[in-house]
């Protein structure tokens, strides 16, 4: 291990939610942030695919100073690519799950395992401190559900994927945008081209089903207290005509049927 | 409740009413109103003056136990 620290952030690209239009991920943004907090401008911020320029840029205007792509064709194997152009590096951030594409979330878990390095999720903050020896130790508080928050330790190296809900400050700088710079490093894509670790995915056009629209019920609460119970009920015998003597017979009758009198 | 006949002598038949004679295996229903709730509850209502009828009735049985009459109805 070097005795400089070596952080990296992967970023991708993002869509906006409802135009489409090309723009950093959020949580990619987030990953970085965290990363420059840890590393300043030492940060290496890394990119595996073909994303168009325009997204890019925006994590340049987010605090990039330089970014290196490695072109990936569509069926390219970013994992390992990324661990052979990672090899070196101590800490590496990543966001949570892309916005689009496949966006599965393995990405952290899939790089750790080629690394063979331990991986942290739903990390909010993190510090990283030198140990007594000449290694490098991580200090990480991860998000959990409910409000509450977990500090662990690890020594690096470290893949950690960071949290959205992160708190840091992502200040948009254009200036920084146009003094950024894209490298592309040719790494040969054929070294971790692994056909057999695609997931064997086929991708088709939704099919859009008509959805069936409900009336909405507005009953008042007696109203649905009187459908319950009288639900139940089949309704029985109704004595309208006769006289009074013969509206007695009928209810003696009833009760004579039903063995409810003995006489 | 829980009775086995269970006589509504003039009972319109309100929600509450019919939630708790929920458990009443006969309903033998007296009233003047054949729209009433109780109505759809009841398994015999009889339509009429509440007070007229249970004295007829009365009469009625009490003729029947005085005669010692057989009922028409098979045991």
């Amino acid at each position: 291990m070097s005795s400089a620290l070596a952080v990296a952030a992967l970023i991708s690209g993002g869509r906006h939610p409802v135009s489409g239009a090309p723009r950093a991920c959020r949580g990619d943004a987030v990953a970085m942030a965290l990363g420059r907090r840890i590393a300043g401008d030492a940060l290496r911020v890394v990119h595996a695919g073909t994303e168009q320029e325009s997204s890019l840029q925006d994590y340049l205007a987010l605090g990039a100073d330089t970014i290196e792509v490695m072109p990936l064709d569509k069926n390219g194997d970013a994992v390992a690519a990324l661990a052979s152009h990672l090899k070196n590096v101590d800490l590496i951030l990543t966001g949570t799950r892309a916005e689009f594409g496949a966006g599965s979330g393995m990405l952290p878990y899939a790089l750790a395992r080629a690394l063979a390095r331990p991986v942290i999720a739903n990390v909010l903050e993190a510090r990283v401190q030198r140990t007594a020896g000449d290694g490098w130790d991580a200090e990480i508080r991860q998000f959990l559900p409910k409000g509450q928050r977990r500090r662990v330790a690890c020594a690096l190296p470290l893949v950690i994927a960071v949290h959205p809900l992160a708190p840091v400050e992502l200040k948009y700088a254009y200036a920084r945008r146009v003094s950024g710079r894209i490298e592309r490093c040719q790494e040969p894509a054929t070294i971790g081209l692994h056909v057999m670790q695609q997931p064997s995915w086929t991708v088709e056009t939704a099919s859009r089903r008509p959805v069936r629209l409900k009336a909405r019920e507005t009953k008042s609460a007696h109203a649905r207290m009187q459908a319950a119970v009288v639900a139940e009920a089949k309704g029985g015998v109704v004595a309208f005509e006769g006289t009074t003597v013969d509206k007695a017979q009928v209810m003696l009758n009833y009760l004579r049927e039903h063995r409810l009198v003995d006489f | 409740m829980n009775a086995t006949t269970y006589f509504a002598i003039g009972i319109s038949g309100a929600v509450q009413h019919l939630q708790g004679i929920k458990g009443c295996r006969h309903v033998i229903a007296i009233n003047r109103d054949g729209g009433a709730p109780i109505v759809k509850r009841a398994d015999l209502t009889v339509i009429g003056d509440a007070e007229e009828l249970m004295q007829a009735l009365i009469t009625r049985v009490s003729q029947a136990r005085n005669q010692g009459e057989v009922p028409e109805v098979e045991r």
